[in-house]
């Protein structure tokens, strides 16, 4: 393949327009009203969905439960993951997007893994006949929490804003190895918590039924719009934040310069 | 129905926790908002006035 200097300047131009915050203000004010108008359909479907569901034959009702409990889960792994990603864009390339991002997410992934630990608790009381168990999953999904609650402190503490996102980047690629970890603890370790049942890799099919496989589906499409939506907004209120900041500095030097 | 107020309380706390959520991120940025439109007004009063000469 040839590589001329006209593709070279696109991409070029590609991957500067990426790292613009304005355009991002202006692509997701454009995207937010159609995007939550989706979501809530979603919501709405997805509830509908599941007062239709049939109980389970062994948990009964409580598997209700499972239509948070797993969306929860897999939303506070991606939204982890793709921390990471926005922490190598940061440190390696230096996309203020990227810093912003990686800001902008901890609250969020916070909120779905305090939610995944709460809903769990909730159901392993009339399943398991327990709230907690230090169980492998049930431990890392909680060091989890703790990464998040790390990562969010790391920017509260620091004055310096380039000095925290830095700090904050490395420790969420450190932390990152506990995601494979909660993922496969079901396989490595002997446990309490249930194997996967949904994503059997390489095994092919689930091992739920459609009639409650269809719900979960669709509530896992919506929150996982909720997310992207909490994250689009998390990102704006950053970029207003920082307008802010860089107004009143500038209005400071101003009024020190016109001191006599 | 014994095991109704466990539904009910997961789905409370979904509710409390995502809706909590959400209004942070409102009051958020109507402060930023107000906090420019702040800016601007000071700024505006700033600036000295343009005299028009025929």
């Amino acid at each position: 393949m040839i590589i001329n200097d006209e593709m070279i300047k696109s991409k070029c131009n590609w991957w500067h327009e990426s790292d613009n915050p304005e355009r991002f203000m202006q692509i997701s004010d454009r995207i937010l009203p159609s995007l939550s108008i989706i979501t809530i359909s979603f919501l709405l479907a997805g509830l509908t969905l599941i007062w239709w569901a049939p109980e389970d034959y062994q948990q009964g009702l409580t598997v209700k439960i499972m239509f948070l409990h797993v969306p929860f889960a897999w939303l506070s792994l991606l939204c982890y993951t793709l921390m990471t990603l926005f922490s190598i864009g940061t440190l390696f390339w230096r996309h203020r997007l990227a810093s912003i991002a990686l800001k902008s997410t901890p609250p969020i992934g916070i909120a779905f893994t305090l939610l995944t630990l709460v809903t769990g608790a909730l159901w392993g009381k009339p399943v398991w006949g327990t709230w907690w168990e230090w169980d492998a999953r049930l431990t890392f999904m909680f060091i989890l929490l703790l990464s998040y609650l790390g990562i969010f402190s790391i920017f509260q503490f620091f004055e310096n804003a380039a000095v925290s996102v830095y700090f904050a980047a490395i420790l969420t690629i450190v932390g990152f190895i506990n995601i494979p970890i909660i993922q496969f603890s079901v396989k490595w370790w002997n446990t309490l918590h249930q194997p996967a049942s949904i994503l059997i890799l390489g095994k092919g099919a689930p091992a739920i039924d459609s009639s409650i496989l269809i719900p979960l589906l669709v509530m896992t499409m919506a929150f996982a719009l909720v997310c992207f939506i909490f994250h689009l907004m998390a990102m704006r209120n950053e970029i207003l934040r920082s307008q802010v900041i860089i107004r009143q500095r500038k209005r400071a030097q101003q009024s020190k310069k016109e001191r006599p | 129905m014994t095991y109704l107020k466990f539904v009910i309380a997961s789905y409370a706390a979904a509710m409390v926790t995502l809706g909590g959520l959400l209004i942070q991120l409102f009051v958020d940025r109507r402060r930023y908002l107000l906090a420019l439109r702040h800016l601007d007004n000071t700024e505006d009063k700033k600036q000295p006035k343009k005299i028009h000469t025929p």
